[in-house]
């Protein structure tokens, strides 16, 4: 390549990134934020709910030890509706979080929703039916941008490739590599936000990239194996569908006695490869006479999502065992992609490990926009930008304090205008949006506003932590689970990280930093 | 000098269309026995491939000339995919 053309293809690349990363930044941002803390959405549900996070119970064995049918019978009881037949999926599973409780969940034919609880993995007595509140936004936030199925998910799957793109274009952009990748000026107001941007980008790059294509893959699969299955099937849907996963039965409206299904896992056991643990028995159609089941589980110390054994209960005839561990290469990358992106594997020490790469991301698009505001004036683009950037963060932790005061005082939900916290939550997390909008629309500068911004969020994640480890040590240590206070001093971590992000940006004014440029 | 807003998206999309096309051939000729490994690989090829386009298009230096032989290709390779799957 020539030297004209080689600056051209760097001066395109560079026109790209921040012509890309402008007008997508703040979608980014909102993908990286709500993912990183995503990463604990299963403790944060436990942190949610007073009695869940005060049962610190011993671990389970294996999948047979749990009273599975007990359960399901229970759960059939509470949501299968007057004749028990309004149960369409039922399933249970020991694999999160920290198999100290057995999950189920009912999908209901009438409401077409799942209804998850939490069981006691030993005596099969119900602890508590789930009422997720600020967790669940937030991941809904992340996985479906709270659009409607599956168009959310196809938009993050965009944006995943994008955000490969935008990292792989800044590191190919940015010749100097060697010299910038060590260097972070930040008493200096005009390199701080551009050293941490091409900080993040370098030492983080395998990660901005592995999460990129992970999250493109997740979010368009469904379209993409579609497309693809058509073609190499020459066309016949039915068999791509048989081929991948098995021919089902259909609902006969005939019904039949619910057998035991403990025989199943077993069956599974023996069915799949050596090494198969069983994690979750689902139950399809359950009551009906063509219900079938499925067995999933893992192979320990290999990266993939569970592979599954399908059985019809009548006869016992297997339907379909699939294993995506052994069966094909190009199976286990997709089936690698799931806990890769989810950081499901490396049990709690990966979920920080990714905690703080997950923070490098968040700080890609922060830093990019920061840069991109102070350079122009707060014009009613940067106002949008700023409402953009610092939403998300502030009414997270709107929701957050809102979530302490429906877990603590049950009063308080039974007498006020709704029943559920999702519901509170989500008047707090709206709350939060129009704080954010009021403070872009009245402030002068982007520098107050954001430390504004840091301010509350400092306040509230710390006085939420620090009131809930009040509370909850009132109740005594031995029962408080380690989800719970793992995700206290989570809390007070992000509050840190607020302050130190406020203090920064509380510059010193030009003149002092000139003459120290001059002093040097 | 910029790209406008219709170019930036022009880019995106076409790199999409792009990568779908390459995956439809990589569907069909992939010298792979069975129709679920070829269908699996295609489908793996397509965030990456959609990656490259769109990077490839933002590099060039006449962006509209770069576009059409990228629709060019991407046609092409969608009409030997699909005639594939008719033999």
């Amino acid at each position: 390549m020539s030297d004209a053309k080689e600056r051209a293809f760097f001066q395109g690349l560079m026109r790209s990134h921040k012509q890309l990363g402008v007008a997508l930044g703040i979608f980014i941002f909102a993908l990286c934020f709500t993912g990183t803390v995503s990463i604990f959405h299963s403790e944060l549900s436990i942190w949610e709910n007073a009695k869940l996070s005060s049962v610190a119970a011993p671990p389970t064995g294996h999948l047979e030890d749990v009273p599975v049918d007990k359960i399901m019978q229970q759960s059939i009881e509470t949501f299968g509706g007057e004749d028990g037949k309004d149960v369409e999926v039922f399933f249970v599973s020991q694999d999160m979080p920290g198999r100290r409780f057995a999950i189920s969940g009912t999908h209901t034919e009438s409401d077409e929703a799942w209804h998850t609880s939490y069981w006691d993995a030993q005596t099969g007595e119900l602890i508590a039916h789930q009422d997720a509140g600020i967790s669940h936004i937030i991941t809904e936030v992340h996985t479906d941008f709270w659009l409607p199925s599956p168009w959310g998910r196809y938009a993050i799957g965009v944006l995943g490739v994008i955000f490969m793109m935008l990292a792989v274009a800044g590191i190919l952009v940015h010749r100097q590599w060697r010299k910038e990748s060590d260097q972070l000026r930040l008493e200096k107001p005009r390199h701080k936000w551009s050293d941490l941007h091409k900080l993040a980008g370098f030492w983080a790059l395998p990660f901005h990239v592995v999460i990129g294509f992970t999250g493109a893959l997740l979010g368009l699969l469904g379209v993409i194996l579609i497309m693809m299955a058509l073609v190499a099937y020459n066309g016949d849907q039915e068999a791509a569908i048989a081929d991948i996963f098995g021919q089902d039965p259909v609902m006969s409206e005939e019904s039949a006695p619910i057998p035991s299904m403990l025989p199943f896992v077993t069956k599974a056991r023996l069915d799949m490869q050596r090494g198969f643990v069983p994690q979750q028995v689902m139950s399809v159609y359950p009551g009906d006479k063509n219900n079938f089941v499925l067995i999933y589980g893992n192979y320990p110390k290999t990266l993939g999502i569970d592979s599954f054994a399908k059985y019809r209960v009548d006869t016992g005839e297997t339907i379909k065992l699939v294993d995506y561990i052994h069966d094909n290469v190009a199976l286990r990358v997709y089936s690698a992609s799931v806990p890769l992106h989810y950081a499901t594997f490396g049990g709690t020490a990966m979920k920080f490990f990714y905690f703080a790469l997950g923070l490098m991301s968040c700080l890609l698009p922060a830093t990019g926009l920061l840069l991109w505001l102070r350079r122009r004036a707060f014009d009613w683009k940067g106002r949008v930008v700023y409402w953009g950037l610092l939403c998300l963060p502030v009414a997270s932790a709107f929701g957050f304090a809102m979530a302490l005061v429906t877990k603590w005082l049950p009063a308080f939900t039974a007498l006020s205008f709704a029943k559920s916290a999702i519901q509170y939550a989500g008047v707090a997390f709206v709350l939060g949006l129009l704080f954010v909008a009021w403070q872009a629309w009245r402030s002068e500068k982007v520098e107050t506003a954001f430390t504004q911004a840091m301010s509350v969020v400092v306040a509230l994640l710390s006085a939420t932590a620090l009131l809930d480890i009040l509370l909850q040590a009132s109740q005594g240590y031995s029962q408080w689970a380690p989800q719970a206070w793992g995700s206290d001093i989570g809390l007070l971590l992000m509050a840190g990280m607020a302050y130190f992000l406020k203090q920064r940006l509380q510059e010193k004014p030009s003149h002092i930093d000139e003459s120290v440029a001059l002093a040097n | 000098m910029g790209f406008s807003g219709k170019a930036l998206s022009g880019a995106i999309f076409l790199g999409l269309l792009f990568a779908l096309f390459a995956a439809v051939f990589l569907a069909q000729f992939l010298p792979l026995d069975k129709a679920l490994h070829r269908t699996f690989w295609a489908g793996l090829s397509v965030p990456i491939s959609w990656a490259w386009a769109s990077l490839w298009l933002f590099s060039r230096e006449n962006f509209s000339r770069a576009m059409w032989q990228l629709l060019a290709l991407s046609v092409a390779l969608l009409l030997v995919g699909l005639g594939g799957s008719m033999l």
